[in-house]
């Protein structure tokens, strides 16, 4: 059974090939003439007011208002507003994004002696690493690699704690690793950057780049013109990223 | 009164615990053509908008569509008028902005002497804002407030001048004004890589998560030299930026 609307357009159509379609239209092309279509709850007490996008047995969006997470408008992958939010704006504007790839990994456990003989160190390479969060579960704590889910703009930083640094580490150099090419981050003299009594360097970097799905980043470090004996500290010692855009 | 249409479903309801709905379905699931749409529709660049309107009576609107009178983008915006708080414009050419997003940079508005140099802690106050787009950074005091539980950016820079070369621990910090807890540092050795001027310049980074109300300043400061006598400048030279990236 086809419904149709008074314009002659179909609502409810079953016909192979034709769309179903509400029209709003409106034919004055002078200002303020405007076309629109509201979808209203009675107040905060009530439910939500909300369009829902259906592929029958497939998949589901809503969007509209959330009356029951301070009236935010949201965009759900789901056929219940709120839940499964991939975009949330409050009603400040402020916009939140909870399911967009994004992970904070810490070095928790020390690596001892694992540079300053331009031994090249991948965090994740040694010692134990600790997920503060992985949104989406692209990280992988064993091999210390994050895999870009889709293709996108990507902010990746990263912060590494050199201990036990001696005159003869003159080198050092951070950078990250995208689908294989290197992006430095920071290189000096490391010993003449570090605290010259306790012997240790802090030294962070960030990239925007472009990552195509499935492509994979990593964070290195080396010391170089001395031997084997800097180690890789805890807390200060992590790596982050994020889907930008 | 309620309103129903033919299929039975009513598009004005007062009945408790019912939907309001309006329903456009094609059955069909055989033809890549076979679409379900709504299709709203101004005559032209001198008309008004072609938008839907998501509201809550009495309390909020959120109107959603494109706003002739903005090139034709595509808006989300707090009220019931396109473009009117404005949350979201996507340009015809799919460039998006997010114009009340929290976003910050403020920078130091002038030298501070004898700020650091034996150990003093010197935190960054008093900046100027380039921007501060939700209003969550306090310039005077040198604060930023997390507006909402999310994934953050923090970016600071600083420099200082007049390092001796017994100066040998300087530092930048992220550090919580609450609970002191420290989310970032860079350290390094100034004294040996100051340059003309005796100066330095270096800064630090955070990216991670923050909850709604977190409050973070930005920390300085040298050590082992003979007195506090270095000066941490101003200008675009130390300041401190970030925003809400997820």
């Amino acid at each position: 059974m086809a419904i149709t609307n008074s314009a002659g357009n179909r609502i409810i159509n079953s016909i192979a090939g034709q769309t179903a379609d509400l029209t709003i239209t409106n034919t004055s092309n002078t200002a303020s003439s405007s076309a629109s279509n509201t979808i209203s709850v009675a107040g905060s007490s009530a439910a939500d007011a909300y369009i829902r996008y259906s592929i029958s047995g497939v998949q589901q969006w809503t969007e509209g208002v959330d009356n029951s997470d301070s009236d935010a408008y949201v965009i759900s992958a789901s056929n219940t507003i709120g839940t499964t939010n991939a975009l949330r704006i409050a009603t400040d504007g402020i916009v939140n994004r909870p399911l967009t790839a994004g992970f904070l990994a810490v070095q928790t456990g020390s690596a001892a002696n694992q540079t300053g003989d331009n031994t090249t160190f991948t965090f994740g390479g040694a010692g134990t690493i600790t997920e503060t969060y992985d949104i989406g579960s692209n990280f992988n704590t064993g091999t210390g690699q994050f895999t870009a889910p889709v293709t996108g703009i990507y902010l990746l930083s990263g912060s590494w704690f050199f201990q036990d640094l001696d005159a003869a580490h003159t080198i050092g150099g951070i950078n990250f690793r995208v689908a294989g090419n290197g992006y430095r981050g920071w290189v000096g003299n490391a010993f003449n950057w570090a605290y010259p009594t306790s012997n240790f360097l802090i030294m962070n970097c960030s990239l925007v780049i472009n990552m195509t799905a499935a492509d994979v980043a990593t964070f290195e470090c080396s010391i170089s013109g001395g031997t084997k004996v800097v180690d890789i500290g805890i807390s200060n010692t992590w790596f982050a990223g994020q889907l930008i855009a | 009164m309620a309103i129903t249409n033919r299929i039975g479903k009513r598009s004005l309801n007062s009945v408790s615990g019912e939907n309001a709905t309006f329903s456009i379905s094609q059955t069909d699931n055989t033809s890549g053509t076979s679409n379900a749409y709504t299709y709203i529709n101004v005559a032209g660049t001198s008309a008004g908008d072609a938008y839907i309107v998501n509201s809550v009576s009495g309390v909020n609107d959120w109107a959603t569509g494109i706003d002739t009178s903005d090139s034709s983008g595509y808006t989300i915006s707090k009220s019931s008028t396109p473009g009117s708080t404005l949350c979201m414009r996507s340009s015809a050419a799919g460039i998006i902005n997010w114009p009340l997003q929290c976003a910050f940079f403020g920078y130091k508005t002038s030298d501070s002497t004898n700020a650091t140099g034996n150990g003093a802690a010197f935190t960054v106050t008093t900046l100027t804002e380039s921007y501060d787009q939700n209003g969550d950074f306090d310039n005077t005091n040198g604060i930023f407030t997390a507006p909402v539980t999310g994934i953050y950016f923090l970016n600071g820079n600083v420099q200082f001048t007049v390092i001796t070369a017994a100066m040998t621990q300087g530092y930048v910090q992220f550090k919580d004004v609450d609970t002191l807890a420290q989310y970032a540092i860079t350290s390094v050795n100034v004294a040996l890589i100051r340059t003309i001027g005796a100066a330095a310049c270096f800064n630090v980074r955070f990216h991670g998560q923050l909850t709604a109300g977190t409050r973070v300043e930005m920390i300085v400061g040298i050590g082992n030299g003979a007195g506090n006598t270095a000066t941490v400048s101003g200008g675009i030279v130390t300041y401190f930026q970030g925003g809400l990236l997820a």
